[in-house]
């Protein structure tokens, strides 16, 4: 069986309603005392076994957080209680787990958990290709395909090593694109972050696999900080792709992750996302607050970064991986999908900043609401002074399932420089009945209906996504808009 | 095959069909005509089942069972096709995933096993020379951006790989110069046999020079006024709707 | 920093004193509705840049000018309404306002007309009362609204026009605002229009300044439509370089009514127009159009909200903008569709042309959607003149000044081609050459 089918055949497979991924490991866990105060940033930190630097970035990460907690965001279109900070745990680890060496000293009770969820390690390790860092709860489980990765000399590996083997590079980068002063959930990531990626591509390599990472939120009351940070040297190339998912609990679950990529001189980072936590059940109990800061910076000229989202998860998602176009002639690319269905509510998009000369970049946004759900597009396109000959085309379109949902289209563009250019067009509309009808006069159950033709509206998108990611996007396009028709 | 007894439809608060009597036997091909707002395709949505048009008396027995009491995709998957008037276009899905979902659906009402991609390509391309449907209108997505004529010789190209028991074509000749028409008539053609009915709306007799029926129906004012052999197609060409109508109308 | 930006204006400061020579002064209602809203512009004060929408405009220059209330001018004011391009001169009703008061003198009020009244707020308060106060206290119930209380506080004189069931106007009512400024001062004129049912009514507003001085223009006009009348609404925004000019537009249309508007921003220092429109009953229809202008260190604000409640409505927009020098042009339209205006069509467009690397635009369209069975749309595009065509028009023989204008004139003409009125659009058309004949030589701007 191939990884394609194996993926396609394990989302079938999950049965008839409701969350697919709800299952809970029983997994024994190594956790830091509830709530957040000096003493757990020091206490994680030395878990950790951080450097002094490491060390006083976090804290000053946390004084600055904790002076601004009247300053959590309310921009955004979303609506939920005040989430209390000290009620959750900020480290939790499967205790088995101590930094494995390799796939065999990996918990078994872990891995068969991943085979739930479609991501068998040992299959993908000998048949797609797909070198997996898999982040269970906040710690890096196990990286595989290190030995072919080494060879080509790429470095892949979880931030915490990468703290311990690379501190240079590490050092050099961590925050440099989104610093720990950015927002209320960055400065917040930045003090307690656990885990994460560390993907570094040296110059002129091609990383010779997809690179992947599956984040798995397992234990209860608590939130995943993960940190990702991807830095492609001159003339070098990745795709990276990162997988979501949660299991089924009451409460609400706070996920807030940071992702950093740096593309130098003719480098091209590829990003894509399946984001499929738990969105909570149809009243909107539990599910993930999913408030994540993406940032790319095209440092060098001609550099790219692309980044795909297919967001069919969480109770409530804040996200805009964006770009700033430093490098001339650099390019930024946002392609998204955003499904919410139920009481889900999303307020995403991304922001693009011309900075240099000749850059360009293309927003395709499609968002779908069903059942009582809000989906926002917001989304910001700045040319500034210097971005002669700049470029933008954004394309939003919202479709809308039954009469009890909202979708919404919040463009923001600035443009200060006469020679650039920006196009922008949104449209919102319906399934139309004679699409229903033409449909189900073939033989289609309205829900099947519905898939197809979502699918097809999603479709530029859909094509942007590596294969393996394909599939498994419109498999899951259909689960995530299940009972949305009657 | 297919037996309508005093079938009354009303669209939007309006009684369209005041009581259609039609039956049509296994393997015959029927006609009916009439002028615009005649009914024609009210009859076929209603036949098809779709919402907005609401049966308000009479009944419908489709091979021996109650067709109204199923939904628009039973009645599909039961073997009963429409051949739109206007195909509509879905947008960034492939002709052939539509169809292979379409195909599907039917295979697994019946117990089939569904048929993999490869399978289906196969499958396909025996379908596809007959009709002249070149790979490039597979690829694209349904409808979009058809010409008239592409779009009604994929309705055709549908009808043959779901292989219905009854199919309705309502106008299928409408907007098509001759060389369409013959391509979409010789297609259908293809089709008759033995344990196929059709029924054939058009407002034309021209169609019918293609498609030679068994019986041949006027419709006028949501009723059937007139029967007949395909000599009645003809007499009306010559003598036109009005007389007809307007006899009825009085 | 905070959402709000507290401004001691004297005018404000000497409340008491002012509101006894205003308008209606003496009407016990009208004098409690002013000092309400005196305490809630006190309460919610002018917003700053941190406030959504009005992240783009900022009012701290405004709020740091020691602004008084405008007095009336001393004897007749040095100026004839042609030399000033205040319109004006076509042969229907036409009302002006000089520093907030009426001018008896220059205006014709026209016959008395059956079922049709055109007056000035003053003349209203004292024999409509009756029509008048439902609406005024309608619109002064918003919170939040700083300018819109502040206007209803200090309301100066303005339109009004009431037309009865059936009235059709042939000339549109043409009202003319004159702000004659020797120190800094400030106007609040109030508009009321209301079309009964079947009416036909049009409209045209001129705003210009004439005196030395800054000077801040406040008004507000509320146009209420009601079912199956159709209200045409054009204004001419061209006050003085000095001028603050915050205006607000308050629509309401019942079912099957329609509102046509459009607007031409060319003058200020800084100018906003806000234009908020309710489709309330079933199968209304709203049209905004307008063009703006703007060079040298001008700011232009175009803030429109559509609210789609009831059924069926369509909307329309498009607006076009050309910036110069270091001007700043601002465009935020929302459309909203509530939770049962099924079948709601709703469009807008916005386009901008910049023609210095100093100018900028922002541009914020926004669609709210509650209900499924729509069709809504936005397009956004800003940009220089297109390369090509330039190169095109100079290999026929214009030169490069002269074809830069034959193209920006040609960009701003598609704004104005949905105007229907002949005159009006002649007058639009003289604004446009009289700008672009005030603009300076290409390459004078390329040397700098």
């Amino acid at each position: 069986m191939s990884a394609v089918d194996a993926a396609a055949e394990t989302v079938e497979a999950l049965g008839e309603s409701g969350y697919k991924y709800g299952f809970v490991t029983d997994i024994e866990s190594d956790t830091a005392p509830k709530g957040l105060d000096e003493e757990i940033v020091r206490f994680i930190s030395a878990k950790k076994g951080d450097p002094e630097w490491l060390l006083d970035w976090r804290l000053k990460a946390y004084r600055l957080w904790e002076r601004q907690q009247d300053e959590e965001p309310r921009w955004a279109k979303v609506s939920y209680p005040p989430i209390d900070y000290q009620d959750a745990y900020y480290y939790s680890a499967p205790k088995s787990v101590d930094r494995p060496k390799s796939l065999e000293e990996v918990d078994p009770e872990l891995l068969a958990t991943y085979e739930k969820l479609g991501i068998p390690l040992h299959e993908q390790e000998m048949l797609a290709g797909v070198a997996v860092d898999a982040v269970f709860d906040s710690v890096s489980v196990a990286t595989t395909f290190k030995g072919e990765l080494e060879k080509a000399g790429v470095l892949f590996c979880s931030i915490s090593e990468a703290v311990e083997k690379y501190p240079e590079l590490v050092r050099r980068y961590l925050g440099s694109v989104v610093p720990y002063s950015d927002n209320f959930y960055a400065t917040l990531n930045s003090a307690v972050f656990t885990d994460g990626s560390f993907v570094y591509v040296p110059e002129g390599v091609r990383c010779p696999m997809e690179l992947s990472t599956y984040f798995r939120i397992n234990a209860a009351n608590t939130g995943q900080f993960e940190r990702t940070l991807i830095v492609a040297d001159k003339g070098s190339y990745v795709s990276y792709l990162e997988g979501c998912t949660a299991p089924m609990r009451d409460e609400h679950q706070l996920h807030a992750a940071v992702v950093e990529l740096v593309a130098l001189d003719d480098a091209e980072i590829k990003y894509s996302t399946v984001q499929n936590w738990y969105p909570g059940d149809e009243e909107g109990r539990g599910g993930i607050y999913n408030f994540v800061t993406k940032r790319g910076a095209c440092r060098g000229s001609r550099s790219r970064i692309s980044w795909t989202q297919v967001e069919t998860g969480s109770a409530i998602t804040w996200k805009y991986p964006s770009c700033i176009l430093q490098g001339d002639h650099s390019v930024g690319e946002f392609y998204s999908i955003a499904i919410t269905n139920n009481r889900q509510q999303a307020d995403t998009g991304t922001k693009m900043l011309h900075v240099g000369r000749d850059t360009r970049s293309t927003i395709v946004s499609k968002g779908i609401s069903a059942g009582r759900a809000q989906s926002t597009y917001r989304g910001l396109v700045r040319m500034q002074g210097k971005a002669e000959s700049a470029r933008n085309f954004t394309q939003c379109d919202s479709l809308l399932i039954g009469d009890k949902c909202g979708a919404h289209t919040v463009p923001y563009i600035e443009v200060r420089n006469r020679s650039a250019k920006v196009e922008h067009e949104a449209t919102t509309s319906k399934i139309s009945d004679d699409q229903m009808d033409y449909c189900r006069q073939r033989g289609m159950s309205a829900e099947e209906a519905v898939a197809l033709i979502v699918n097809g509206f999603c479709k530029e998108v859909l094509q942007e996504l590596p294969m393996e990611f394909a599939v498994e996007a419109q498999k899951l396009v259909g689960l995530s808009l299940e009972g949305s028709v009657g | 095959m297919l037996e309508i007894r005093d079938l009354h439809v009303r669209v939007d608060e309006r009684e369209v069909l005041k009581g259609i009597d039609l039956t049509i036997a296994r393997g015959e091909v029927h006609a009916v005509m009439g002028p615009n707002g005649s009914g024609k395709s009210t009859l076929a949505y209603a036949l098809a089942g779709r919402d907005g048009y609401e049966v308000t008396g009479g009944t419908v027995r489709y091979r021996g069972a109650d067709l109204l009491a199923l939904s628009i995709e039973e009645r599909a998957r039961e073997g009963l096709f429409l051949a739109f008037q206007y195909p509509v276009e879905i947008p960034g899905v492939a002709g052939t995933t539509f169809l292979r979902a379409a195909v599907n659906a039917r295979r697994r009402h019946r117990g089939e096993r569904e048929l993999d991609a490869m399978q289906f390509v196969k499958f396909v391309r025996e379908k596809q020379a007959e009709l002249n449907i070149p790979d490039d209108m597979l690829k694209r997505p349904v409808n979009v951006g058809f010409s008239g004529g592409e779009k009604k010789r994929n309705e055709v190209f549908q009808m043959a790989l779901l292989e219905p028991t009854f199919a309705v074509l309502d106008e299928t000749d409408s907007g098509l110069d001759i060389d369409a028409l013959k391509m979409v008539a010789n297609g259908v053609n293809a089709l008759r046999e033995p344990a196929r009915s059709m029924l054939v709306i058009t407002h034309y007799q021209r169609l019918l020079d293609y498609i030679v029926p068994d019986r041949v129906h006027v419709l006028a004012h949501g009723r059937i006024v007139k029967s007949g052999g395909r000599e009645l197609a003809l007499e009306l060409e010559r003598e036109g709707y009005g007389a007809l109508t307007a006899a009825e109308a009085a | 920093m905070s959402r709000r930006i507290v401004a001691e204006f004297p005018f404000v400061e000497r409340f008491d004193e002012v509101a006894a020579g205003l308008p209606g002064a003496g009407l016990d209602w009208l004098d409690a509705l002013r000092r309400d809203s005196l305490d809630a512009f006190n309460r919610v004060a002018l917003p700053s840049t941190r406030v959504e929408a009005w992240k783009y405009t900022n009012l701290k220059d405004l709020a740091k000018t020691p602004f008084d209330i405008a007095a009336s001018p001393e004897g007749d004011p040095p100026f004839d309404l042609d030399g000033i391009h205040a319109g004006g001169s076509g042969a229907g009703r036409r009302l002006v306002f000089v520093n907030g008061r009426f001018d008896a003198g220059r205006s014709r009020t026209g016959p008395p007309s059956e079922g049709l009244a055109v007056l000035s707020l003053g003349e209203a308060l004292r024999s409509r009362a009756r029509i008048v106060r439902p609406h005024i206290e309608r619109l002064s119930s918003l919170e939040d609204e700083a300018l819109l209380a502040l206007n209803t506080a200090f309301m100066m004189d303005g339109c009004v026009i009431v037309a009865g069931d059936g009235v059709t106007i042939d000339l549109p009512v043409e009202t003319v605002f004159v702000n004659d400024a020797r120190s800094p001062t400030s106007v609040h004129p109030r508009n009321l229009v209301v079309a009964g049912a079947g009416s036909r009514i049009a409209l045209t507003e001129t705003h210009v300044g004439a005196g030395p001085s800054e000077y801040w223009s406040n008004p507000v006009t509320e146009i209420v439509v009601a079912a199956s009348a159709s209200v045409v609404h054009r204004k001419i925004q061209r006050e003085s370089r000095r001028a603050y000019h915050l205006a607000n537009t308050r629509v309401t249309l019942a079912e099957r009514g329609t509102y046509r508007a459009f607007l031409m921003s060319v003058g200020a220092g800084l100018s906003r127009c806000e234009i908020d429109a309710t489709l309330e009953g079933e199968g209304a229809d709203c049209r905004l159009d307008g063009a703006y202008l703007a060079r040298d260190r001008q700011h232009t604000d175009i803030t429109t909200r559509v609210t789609h409640a009831g059924s069926g409505g369509s909307s329309r927009q498009a607006f076009r903008g050309v910036l110069d020098g270091r001007s700043r042009g601002v465009f935020q339209g929302r459309v909203s569709v509530r939770p049962d205006a099924q079948r709601t069509d709703g469009h807008q467009l916005n386009k901008t042309l910049l023609l210095s690397n100093d100018a900028e635009i922002d541009t914020k369209p926004e669609l709210e959607i509650y209900a499924d069975d729509v069709k809504c749309s936005h397009g956004a595009t800003a940009g220089h003149l297109d390369e090509l065509e330039l190169l095109y028009l100079r290999s026929r023989g214009l030169g490069a000044e002269e074809a830069r204008r034959v193209l920006i004139r040609a960009f701003v003409a598609e704004a104005v081609e949905s105007v229907e009125d002949g005159p009006f659009r002649d007058r639009l058309d003289a604004e446009i050459d009289d700008w672009l004949s005030r603009e300076p030589p290409a390459d004078a701007e390329a040397g700098a």
